[in-house]
Order: structure tokens, then C-alpha cells, then sequence
């Protein structure tokens, strides 16, 4: 079962009588029980995808499942969501305690057990009031009100921001542990594709309010090829591939998917393969980015 | 006691409580000292050289013993009006404005809670807390008037009570419509502010009295808060569907 599901999303907003597209027939489907590495650069149109998740925005057009229900902005469906979103401000007159309490108080529910572990790797001081805590600490915070109500999905909006690298390594593995014992769903929005990769399973890759890329990371990076090749009959009629020696007819090729295909492609030019490895995260997503590979509709692995 | 209620008093708690002050400090201070510096201006205003006063506010001067003219139009045709309205848009511009400039709207917001609770939580708590600080600070008077050998008609004390209670309500409903229109505080407040005081102006035409927010104080009973029920009514359907379709 999907625990989201997204289909040709739109959304655009008005910014001084012009129309913006954040959102440009977006589509993508996230399986129940995964970390789904939600990426893109800056302005993709991720936050705005989490906010229409959310019910904080409406879309435009296009449809959108949580749990398998289009009503998905209904309380009993956020009833399942934890949220961490990537800036926002918390009752600062409150204490941690209390913003606890009246996040629980809403939820009608408090994993007492998991803010016990979160409190053993964090330490955070919860009788203190809000106000006088750092930017990591709310982001902490944010993560203890989100994971505390035993969510059945969690929407990480950039959620290791603010966060010191200790903290940070910390946060991903309670993150991965929390995920494997209760089998939650993990959204996980995020420009750092390291994080991404360390903690997520799959990848949702957007970029202009569109999917580029969607697909486990392990066959992503399977179904991608990076290879150095010299050919007799030059020149080679390979879309993408770059001439790096003209006197020995050296070439580089990076795809983010069908590497079989071009592998056979090449033998059949009569080319020689010098060197071949799978991409990593990081070149996938500069690749399909940069569009060298990526279709317009985007590519599922 | 309901998590949301709970959040709601105490955001609010300490602004009811130095309105709850202030009103009750000048329902002291009106009766009964307000009043016998008004009785003892009444000889001396007779008295001016050149004759005294003429015609109307010569009229005006044998009601200036009386205390029930005096509570009327100086209590609530004066200072609990004004600070009614006052306090009105002060307590309810904040409830969602206030959400969206602290940004504390997206937490809010995101939890599994309809925005129909989060509004009428907050509407409930705004208005009883501007509503009673009123209604205790009004019925101080009733008090503070048996030191003065005068006694204060009910009938028409309770009358114009209700009204101002109910004229209250409708200020605090169209204040908290600018408060989910608008997300700044402080423009809201202001803008709800010059609407107010815009119907008054307007109703000093004839024939349109009843727009007018000093109608709903001081107009006819049973037209002034059956227009005050309507207006609040009107004025929170209205804020409900605006919030229903607001993005944060």
C-alpha cells in the first residue's frame, strides 16, 4: 500500500500580479513501511509539496492519497503524521515539557519510551522555556513533538538544519532505528544528498515543481553507469557522451539509468570499454539535474 | 480542561486581567467620585459670568444631579464604549494574525485539529474575556452608587448592560474577521479600528443608523442587539469560510 501518493500536482502562486509554477504536474508514489529521500535543489517545489500534504496549501490541480484517501487534509488522517517542518516558530512563552504536553494533548497520544531515548542522545533541557533555546535546539525539539504521537508517517522538511555534526549523526541513526522498530513511513525533504542517502531507501528527485527521478536507491544506482571508452568508428553517435582525447578517441559517458542498454550499445559500435562503475547519489542527482539524462516526465528505476 | 482552551487562556490571561483593571478602576473612579465632581459643577456652570449658559446646555445642567444620566451617559455612552471597542480589537486581532506573524500557524496548523475548533476555541475564549471584565466592571457600579442617595434605575441599567455586552460581541466578531484577513497585527488593528469608527460616520446619515457601531451601544433595544447578533453571526460564518480556504 502507498502511504503517499501524488499525481500531477500543480500549485502556483502570485508574486506581484505574476504567476509562479512551484508545482508543474508533479508525480510521485511512496510505499508504506520506506524512507523516501525527497530532494531537489532550492526552489524544486519540496516545502511546497509538504505544506499541500499538510493541508497548509491547496493545490491547484492534480490529486493527492495519504493512506490510500484523497481526503487527506482530514484530523484523522494528520491524526498519522508527524511533522518537522524546515522553519517555523514554536510557542515560545511555552516550556519543552509543555509543548509536549499540548502536542500530546491534541494527538491523544505520548511515546514516553521514545522521548526517553531522544533524551539519553540529546539531553535537551525540556523545563526551560522555548524562548531561550538555539536554533538546534528547536529543530530537536521539532523532531521529539513529531516522533512522540507514534506516527505512521513522518514529514522531515529539512530536518538536520541547525543541528551541530555530532547531533546530526546522532538524529540520523535514532531516525533509521525509530523507522526499523515501529515501520514508519519517513518523507525525508532534504538538499543534503550524504544525509539522504545514509538514512533513505528511496529517492522522490524533483526539480521545477517536476519528478526528475523516483526509484529505490540501490537499483538507482545499479541502473546507473558511468564509463570511459575508446572507438574505432568516430565518431560515436552515444547522446551524451563527451570526447575527452580526440587523438585516441576517448570518450565519458554518465546515465542515470538503462546502464545494460548502453553497455550493449557501445559493444555493438565495436567501442572499448576502459572503465565502468555505478554513479553515486551525489552524480545520479547532478546528472538528472542537469538533465544529461532526465526525461520531462521523469524516470522511475 | 481542553488542550487548545488551555493554550488559548493563557496567551490571553494577562491582557483580560489589566483590561478586567483598568475598566473596574474607572467604574470606581466614575462613581462615586466621577459623579459628585459632576454635581459640583453644576452650580458653578450656572453661575458664569455673563449670564451662564444658554439654551440646550442650560437644559443639560438639573440632569447634572442626576445619577442615572449620569451613569448612562458617561459610563456607557463614553468610557465603556470606547474601551469596549478598544479592547475588542486589541484581544481579537492577534488570534490568527498573531498564529501567522509568529509563524506558529504551521505547527498550529499542521497538528490534527480542524481549523473550525481552532477558530471557535479562540472566538470563545476572546469573547469572554473581553465580555466579562465588562460585565463585572458594569455591575461594580450598581455597587459603588449606595453611597450616594440616588438610586440607580435597573430596568434600564440591565437594558443598556446586554446591549453593550451583545454590540461587544459584534466588535470582537468583525475585529477577528481582520485578524484572519490580514497578518499583521498591528495593520489589522488599525484597519479594523478606522472600519469601526468609518461606520459611525456613516450612520450619522439617518438612514443608515442601524451600520453604525455606537447604534449597537446606545441605539434601541430590541433593533440594536438583534442587529448585534446578526453582525456577530455574519461576521464569524464569515471568518470560519476565510479561514477554511486560508494558506499558511
Amino acid at each position: 500500500m502507498n502511504a503517499i501518493e501524488v499525481l500531477r500536482l500543480s500549485k502556483s502562486y502570485k508574486d506581484r500580479h505574476k504567476s509562479v509554477k512551484a508545482l508543474n504536474g508533479l508525480s510521485f508514489v511512496l510505499e508504506k513501511g520506506h524512507i523516501g529521500g525527497f530532494v531537489g535543489p532550492n526552489g524544486a517545489g519540496k516545502t511546497t509539496t509538504i505544506k499541500i500534504l499538510l493541508g497548509l496549501l491547496f493545490k491547484d490541480e492534480g490529486s493527492v492519497k495519504l493512506f490510500g484517501t484523497s481526503n487527506y487534509d482530514a484530523v484523522s488522517v494528520r491524526k498519522k503524521i508527524g511533522f518537522v517542518p524546515e522553519e517555523f516558530s514554536l510557542y515560545e512563552y511555552m516550556s519543552g515539557e509543555e509543548l509536549l504536553s499540548f502536542n500530546a494533548s491534541i494527538y491523544r497520544a505520548f511515546d514516553t519510551r521514545t522521548i526517553a531515548e531522544l533524551q539519553r542522545l540529546f539531553s535537551l533541557p525540556l523545563n526551560r522555556k522555548i524562548s531561550s533555546y538555539s536554533k538546534g535546539m528547536k529543530k530537536l525539539l521539532s523532531l521529539y513533538l513529531a516522533v512522540s504521537v507514534n506516527p505512521e508517517l513522518l514529514i522531515l522538511d529539512e530536518p538536520t538544519d541547525g543541528l551541530d555534526p555530532i547531533f546530526r549523526d546522532r538524529f540520523l541513526s535514532f531516525l533509521v532505528n525509530f523507522v526499523s522498530e515501529h515501520g514508519t513511513t519517513v518523507l525525508f525533504s532534504s538538499h543534503i544528498l550524504s544525509e539522504v542517502e545514509k538514512v533513505a531507501d528511496y529517492a522522490i528527485l524533483i526539480n521545477k515543481g517536476k519528478l526528475v527521478l523516483q526509484g529505490d536507491i540501490d537499483s538507482l544506482k545499479e541502473n546507473s553507469l558511468f564509463v570511459t571508452f575508446t572507438c574505432k568508428n568516430a565518431p560515436v553517435k552515444v547522446p551524451g557522451a563527451e570526447l575527452l582525447n580526440k587523438e585516441k578517441m576517448l570518450y565519458a559517458l554518465s546515465v542515470v539509468s538503462g546502464a545494460e542498454e548502453v553497455l550493449e550499445r557501445l559493444k555493438s559500435l565495436g567501442c572499448t570499454i576502459l572503465e565502468k562503475r555505478a554513479l553515486s547519489f551525489e552524480e545520479i542527482f547532478m546528472n538528472a539535474i542537469n538533465g544529461e539524462t532526465g526525461g520531462e516526465n521523469g524516470r522511475t528505476a | 480542561m481542553d488542550a487548545l482552551l488551555k493554550k488559548e487562556l493563557k496567551e490571553n490571561f494577562l491582557k483580560f486581567v489589566v483590561e478586567f483593571a483598568i475598566l473596574v478602576a474607572v467604574a470606581v473612579f466614575l462613581v462615586p467620585y466621577g459623579f459628585r465632581m459632576m454635581k459640583n459643577l453644576a452650580p458653578l456652570l450656572s453661575n458664569l459670568p455673563g449670564g451662564g449658559l444658554n439654551g440646550e446646555a442650560k437644559a443639560l445642567l438639573p440632569k447634572l444631579n442626576d445619577l442615572n444620566f449620569f451613569v448612562v451617559s458617561q459610563w456607557f455612552g463614553k468610557n465603556l464604549f470606547e474601551f469596549a471597542i478598544f479592547f475588542g480589537v486589541i484581544n481579537s486581532i492577534g488570534a490568527v494574525a498573531g498564529e501567522t506573524e509568529r509563524k506558529t500557524a504551521i505547527f498550529l496548523f499542521s497538528r490534527p485539529v480542524s481549523r473550525a475548533r481552532v477558530l471557535f476555541v479562540k472566538y470563545a475564549v476572546i469573547l469572554l474575556g473581553t465580555l466579562i471584565p465588562i460585565l463585572i466592571s458594569t455591575y461594580t457600579i450598581p455597587l459603588l452608587a449606595r453611597s450616594i442617595p440616588q438610586k440607580i434605575n435597573m430596568a434600564v441599567f440591565n437594558r443598556l448592560a446586554v446591549q453593550s455586552l451583545l454590540a461587544t460581541a459584534a466588535v470582537v466578531s468583525v475585529s477577528f474577521l481582520f485578524s484572519v484577513v490580514i497578518n499583521d497585527r498591528v495593520k489589522g488593528g488599525l484597519i479594523a479600528l478606522i472600519a469601526l469608527i468609518a461606520t459611525v460616520l456613516i450612520g450619522k446619515v439617518s438612514a443608515l443608523k442601524w451600520v453604525s457601531v455606537m447604534y449597537l451601544y446606545l441605539g434601541k433595544f430590541l433593533p440594536a442587539i438583534s442587529l448585534s447578533i446578526v453582525y456577530s453571526l455574519i461576521f464569524v460564518l464569515l471568518s470560519l469560510v476565510l479561514l477554511l480556504r486560508k494558506e499558511f
